[in-house]
């Protein structure tokens, strides 16, 4: 990470320190889960009625359960985390009509963020392409990329959002613009769900069908690694972190892409963060976890559907 | 051979006024300024063309004003006939890049493939060949490769048998030079290539997506990590098998070539992985990498092992393939993705990003030869147009 810092250009110092203020005593001690063997285990979980979020509630209010055993939850509200976020645009032929639209929707986004938020850009070219790396909130960056045609680096380019270790008192968020159709990459839908089960980011998935093809695009290839189920498996994968796909019935009334983040940032935001000791459980293979929020009978409640834990 | 130069040497157009057309009084103007080595004053204007001004010029060069301009003066006609051909390779080779190169309307139509057969033909009319037409004949096989257009280079899906029609840019080149080794191998990626796309009708479209388009990699069974090749559709893996088959016997027949040996050994242990011939593909691999000092050719030789080891669930192996692949091209994104997954799958999580956090970081991005794979030759393009900007002017 040493070699990353620089890049990033972090937000002053001061500001860091006060947020940094505001949340230690909350998570103090704690060992992130998914990085390391680790002691506690912490789900970021949503909890609304309707559109709106469900404000206030403590611990008390969770019922968690971790392979079905019942678990001691403590709850905290992080709505000051600063939050790093990465963004990520499947710059494939078939968006290539929307390409000025979601230039201008990238600088809203970076308008949206607080001031002690990142952001980071990811596209598609002969690569996985990073136009903007980690810039402080506020940020007028410089959109170069351009649609191309013939190779879709997706579960790549989700791998690379998915293996950022966030420092410790950040939360990382993941925004994925895309149709998830696959062409081309290294890594396997299958080794993508894999990797999200074990990652402490938040994976959501915006249905993107682009507006429209151009023929302003030079033809790539593809090796072929494609499987039928792969678009079912990326959705799954941001299932497993506690994210969702996104379809136009949910948020394109508008089509903006801002629209659509705007909303899922806001309530990533206002999420809470559980965390707990296992207790009762095989430290070792898969944890389905289970949220409930009893007094809210009518909640909508979203949170990752389990974890890896440590194998040794 | 470095792959960002390949990238570098397309980057986007230089801005400008928009250019609606071109008339055929203008193609002289611009085979001058090429002929008299002013390559941007010949070819940025044609940056600013949109697809019906692309397809009228093409027609204009083919027709009449290429021909014209090539007899107006009887005593240099085997030089103009050299100049007009590179300057269509180089036209074409802008707009291949920003997606025109199928670009045609009416019947018969001329896209791309088209010019460059047209420029093929003036050079094949000069006489003997010579070396600015073997240099000529290389990059129009690399710029194909690039736009992936197979077909235009070898045509017939499954071979052999008899053809009434046996068409390809490639046999005409090896007509022209029958000894020369990457022309050989050209072949041999063309045919390798067509049994990848499957279908005649793969041949690329404007805006459209190509390659495969069938699964060939299924799911992992016990371990996301395995690669487990599945049957792609009912029939489709029979259907396949001859032209697989011919495929890796014409690169078979390469692979002690002194020139392009390893690189054709390479391709061949590929071909073995793509039809699930794991160990096949592993032992070519091993022996391509062994066989050269190029480290692209290298890199890709030890990522196919890597693949090959995963697929047949050594994971380890796989690891130590994609860690020898990084020695030849480090933080190149395609085996520190690989390489990231395995690592991460086994635990290891903070290994796993500090190798991607590295690659990431690169700037300019390392090169990375497997993300050129798919091109044949076309990351040598930008050295073989300077080469043939060299020979045309000497």
């Amino acid at each position: 990470m040493k070699g990353r810092d620089g890049a990033r250009g972090l937000p002053p110092a001061g500001v860091l320190a006060i947020v940094s203020m505001l949340i230690t005593a909350s998570l103090a001690a704690q060992t992130p889960v998914f990085r390391a063997s680790s002691v506690y285990v912490s789900v970021n979980v949503s909890v609304k009625r309707g559109n709106r979020v469900v404000p206030n509630l403590t611990a008390r209010d969770f019922r968690l359960t971790d392979n079905g055993v019942a678990q001691q939850v403590e709850a905290v509200a992080i709505e000051s985390v600063p939050i790093d976020v990465t963004l990520f645009l499947d710059t494939s032929a078939s968006t290539a009509g929307r390409l000025e639209e979601m230039k201008a929707d990238v600088q809203g986004i970076i308008r949206l963020l607080r001031p002690a938020d990142r952001f980071r850009l990811l596209t598609i070219g002969d690569a996985v392409d990073e136009p903007v790396a980690w810039v402080p909130a506020g940020t007028t960056v410089h959109l170069p990329f351009k649609a191309i045609g013939g190779i879709s680096l997706i579960q790549d380019a989700l791998t690379i959002a998915l293996l950022h270790r966030p420092d410790p008192d950040r939360r990382h968020l993941i925004v994925g613009m895309t149709d998830r159709r696959d062409c081309g990459s290294v890594v396997s839908s299958a080794q993508l769900l894999e990797i999200a089960s074990r990652s402490e980011a938040i994976l959501h998935l915006i249905e993107q069908e682009g507006g429209g093809d151009t023929p302003d695009t030079r033809v790539r290839g593809c090796s072929p690694t494609a499987r039928i189920d792969g678009p079912e498996l990326i959705t799954q994968a941001a299932e497993r972190t506690g994210g969702e796909r996104h379809t136009g019935s949910t948020f394109f009334r508008s089509r903006s892409i801002l629209n659509a983040f705007r909303r899922i940032f806001d309530d990533f935001r206002q999420s809470y963060m559980l965390r707990y000791r296992p207790t009762g459980v095989d430290p070792a293979g898969w944890h389905a976890i289970e949220v409930e929020v009893p007094a809210v009978s009518d909640a909508t409640i979203r949170a990752r559907k389990g974890y890896f834990g440590d194998r040794k | 051979m470095g792959i960002a130069v390949a990238i570098l040497a397309f980057a986007p157009l230089s801005p400008g006024a928009a250019v609606d057309r071109t008339s055929a009084a203008d193609i002289p103007a611009f085979l001058d300024s090429y002929a008299a080595g002013d390559h941007a004053k010949a070819l940025d204007p044609l940056d600013r063309l949109q697809r019906d001004a692309i397809i009228d010029f093409r027609g204009q060069l083919t027709g009449s004003a290429g021909v014209a301009w090539i007899a107006r003066e009887p005593a240099a006609q085997i030089r103009r006939a050299l100049v007009a051909a590179a300057f269509a390779l180089e036209a074409e080779v802008r707009f291949a890049e920003r997606g025109y190169w199928s670009a045609a309307r009416g019947d018969p139509s001329c896209p791309g493939r088209c010019v460059i057969e047209w420029a093929c033909t003036q050079l094949r009319a000069r006489g003997a060949p010579d070396e600015a037409e073997r240099v000529w004949m290389l990059a129009t096989v690399a710029l194909a490769g690039g736009v992936r257009n197979w077909t235009f280079l070898w045509s017939p899906i499954t071979a052999p048998r008899p053809r009434t029609r046996v068409q390809g840019h490639v046999l005409h080149a090896l007509e022209r030079f029958p000894d020369e080794p990457r022309l050989r191998l050209a072949r041999a990626m063309a045919i390798a290539s067509r049994h990848a796309v499957m279908d005649e009708m793969e041949a690329p479209r404007e805006g459209a997506r190509t390659g495969p388009v069938r699964p060939r990699f299924g799911p992992g069974g016990a371990s996301a990590s395995r690669i487990v090749v599945t049957p792609p559709l009912v029939g489709i893996e029979e259907l396949l098998r001859p032209s697989s088959d011919y495929a890796k016997q014409e690169m078979t027949a390469l692979v002690t070539d002194p020139t392009i040996g390893a690189d054709a050994r390479m391709r061949l242990a590929y071909l073995h992985l793509q039809s699930g011939a794991f160990e096949s593909a592993d032992a070519e691999a091993v022996a391509a990498a062994g066989a050269t000092t190029d480290a692209d050719i290298r890199y890709l030789a030890h990522f196919i092992a890597g693949q090959a080891a995963q697929a047949r669930g050594e994971v380890s192996s796989a690891e130590a393939h994609y860690r020898s692949a990084l020695d030849e091209r480090p933080r190149a994104q395609s085996a520190t993705l690989a390489l990231a997954a395995l690592v991460h799958a086994r635990g290891d999580a903070n290994a796993a990003y500090d190798l991607l956090a590295a690659s990431q970081d690169a700037r300019p991005p390392a090169p990375d030869p497997w993300r050129m794979f798919m091109y044949g030759d076309f990351p040598r393009l930008p050295a073989l147009i300077a080469e043939l900007r060299r020979l045309v002017s000497s």
